[in-house]
């Protein structure tokens, strides 16, 4: 009977005791729950974003996206003469004509630049086309075969996946990964080896095209490619029919 | 009580109330994004605040779902839990406001700025919820993303655990949006009830969407151990209360064509306080004041709160989940306020109590 709690009265002195130990309770379990559960959760990973850079070198159409080669000075470990930054627009989209129409051209573009191990990726509006520094070499539209192989991995988009996101890859990603992919952003395959380490290919078919709105109902799931791994100086490939992609169990 | 509407009835317990509320869930943000950096600072990578601000009010409303959801089982076993009870309702609209900001982030106060074409101000904690972040600045709107996006049903591996999301915000979102007692009055008790009882749709919805996305998504098992706990405790507390009420339910004191019926001695029953008995199919509150004793509904006609579970202020019965009062030999609420619950024909022999179990017309006021 003194315990009898109504709101609108003053509170039976029995109760204080009890509220305290509830809200000592209560804040003992946010604070354990609020310092436990970020490491807990998926949200870290490799993929940095870095200041907005101005990057010059040759703008291409390919493989499996807009590019733009940036000349590597010095020795290589790979000896590669250019560097390959993907390109992207703003958002989840491909680069906008401004960046496109000057496909060929030595140009100059500026934009944030998304890294994750050897996959640059740069979000960019323009391109201002310019004159070639003198003795800049051609660039290698060929590419060189490293052969036939049978990958294992997954479909990310490349731009989330270098940076944008954490961790850019998965399931819960899934989502993000196709309207990327859908809006024109290259398409790359995830491949994580024994050792732990990763390698990613870009999606090209056997005509070298892109391959983005054949291979979204593939994205973010176990997939097997077989099919020729192309390098294109520091940027590998894999030139495979989508048709052929095997989905494997998740 | 309800003599009028006014937008809440605040008490100075409710304010203190709310504040504690409103302090331990940002505690709890605040907890998780700092730690969520210090990790990224030790392990040398980087970490990407929108999606850290996602999965901090994701599972921030998801823990005081948790929270909401055991009181009431908790204040059936035990009263001094009421104390929690009497602004659960204020819980309920924060954990649906903390599961939209998960979806939409802050965004939403920036609206107003770009309907009149200004330039929007930016608020420091802004971050883009998780339909925006994985939805949109593409070539789909981002509900229509949303919705299309993964057609993957089959598949439990693959299933759009996000949908599950959207099933709990909305069940979420009719609990806050009716909230009031404007709806509870006008709804009446039992439809209102009815209603609230969808929050266990809600909730299953939101253990697949949390637990399928653990699952989906995270390596780390513990995630997938906790939300699987926190299901059991809750589970577990509703069996536990449920078997409670369920027992006393079974022994229904009345026979068939029986006018009176013997529910006792007086003296078991505390002054001030009732005990509950069944009569016919329905709950009765036995009050004892004194050597006199009052039979009412045990139904409080504000929310069907258990009034045997009450005790007698001031000659009312008063409900223990929000202070409704009943006066004891009409059953009517005192004037302005005009709920009345039904009372039952009670005599006292030699110690007994025998109530009949027909019970007498509420006294409307």
């Amino acid at each position: 009977m003194n315990n009898f709690f109504v709101h609108y009265r003053p509170l039976p002195p029995g109760l204080k005791r009890f509220l305290l130990l509830v809200l000592t309770v209560l804040v003992t379990l946010i604070v354990v729950l609020g310092f436990w559960e970020p490491s807990l959760q998926n949200q870290y990973g490799p993929g940095r974003r870095q200041p907005v850079k101005e990057l010059s070198g040759w703008l291409l159409d390919g493989p499996g996206g807009a590019q733009l080669l940036v000349p590597q000075p010095g020795q290589t470990t790979q000896g590669q003469t250019f560097n390959r930054v993907l390109l992207a627009g703003p958002g989840k989209t491909i680069p906008p004509p401004a960046v496109m129409d000057h496909v060929g051209d030595w140009v100059k573009v500026r934009g944030s630049l998304f890294s994750r191990g050897p996959l640059d990726v740069m979000n960019t509006r323009k391109a201002t086309p310019m004159r070639p520094p003198l003795g800049t070499p051609e660039a290698n539209v060929v590419g060189h075969s490293e052969g036939e192989f049978t990958l294992r991995g997954e479909i990310v988009d490349s731009k989330c996946f270098s940076g944008v996101m954490k961790p850019g890859s998965g399931k819960a990603h899934m989502g993000c990964a196709i309207r990327c992919i859908s809006g024109g952003v290259p398409a790359v395959f995830h491949v994580r080896r024994e050792d732990g380490s990763a390698l990613d290919f870009v999606l090209i078919d056997d005509q070298n095209q892109t391959v983005n709105e054949r291979v979204l109902p593939l994205v973010a799931q176990p997939l097997e490619l077989k099919g020729e791994v192309i390098r294109f100086d520091n940027l590998l490939a894999i030139r495979a029919n989508p048709e052929s992609y095997q989905p494997l169990k998740p | 009580m309800s003599h009028q509407y006014v937008a809440v009835q605040w008490t100075r317990r409710k304010f203190i109330y709310d504040a504690i509320l409103i302090g331990l869930m940002a505690l709890y943000l605040l907890a998780f994004m700092q730690t969520s950096h210090w990790i990224a600072d030790l392990r040398g990578i980087e970490l990407e605040t929108d999606g850290v601000a996602i999965r901090a009010y994701g599972s921030a409303a998801y823990i005081l779902l948790h929270l909401t959801l055991a009181i009431g089982p908790l204040s059936r076993l035990h009263p001094w839990f009421h104390t929690l009870l009497f602004n659960r309702r204020h819980m309920g609209v924060m954990v649906f406001l903390l599961g939209a900001i998960h979806v939409s982030g802050w965004t939403l106060p920036s609206q107003p700025w770009i309907w009149f074409g200004m330039r929007t101000p930016k608020l420091p904690w802004a971050f883009y919820g998780s339909v925006a972040w994985y939805n949109n600045f593409g070539d789909l709107k981002p509900l229509v993303s949303l919705f299309t996006v993964n057609r993957h049903f089959g598949s439990l591996a693959l299933f759009p655990f996000e949908l599950l999301g959207v099933i709990g915000l909305i069940v979420l979102f009719v609990m806050a949006a009716i909230s009031h007692d404007f709806w509870l009055a006008n709804l009446t008790a039992p439809v209102w009830k009815a209603i609230h009882m969808s929050v266990y749709v809600g909730y299953a919805a939101l253990v697949g969407h949390v637990l399928l996305g653990a699952l989906q998504t995270n390596r780390n098992p513990w995630l997938a151990v906790l939300v699987l706990s926190g299901a059991l405790a809750l589970l577990t507390l509703h069996l536990l209360s449920g078997w409670r009420e369920w027992r006393p339910d079974r022994a229904d004191l009345a026979q068939p064509g029986q006018s009176w019926v013997d529910v006792g001695a007086l003296q078991d029953i505390a002054d001030g306080a009732a005990k509950v008995v069944m009569l016919s199919g329905e709950r009765v509150a036995v009050f004892r004041r004194g050597g006199s004793v009052f039979a009412l509904s045990n139904v409080c006609q504000h929310q069907n709160g258990p009034l045997g579970e009450g005790r007698i202020v001031n000659n009312c019965a008063v409900c223990p989940w929000h202070g409704y009062e009943y006066e004891l030999d009409t059953g009517a609420s005192p004037p302005p306020f005009h709920e009345s619950v039904p009372t039952f024909p009670v005599q006292l022999r030699e110690g007994r109590i025998l109530i009949s179990p027909v019970p007498m017309a509420a006294v409307q006021r």
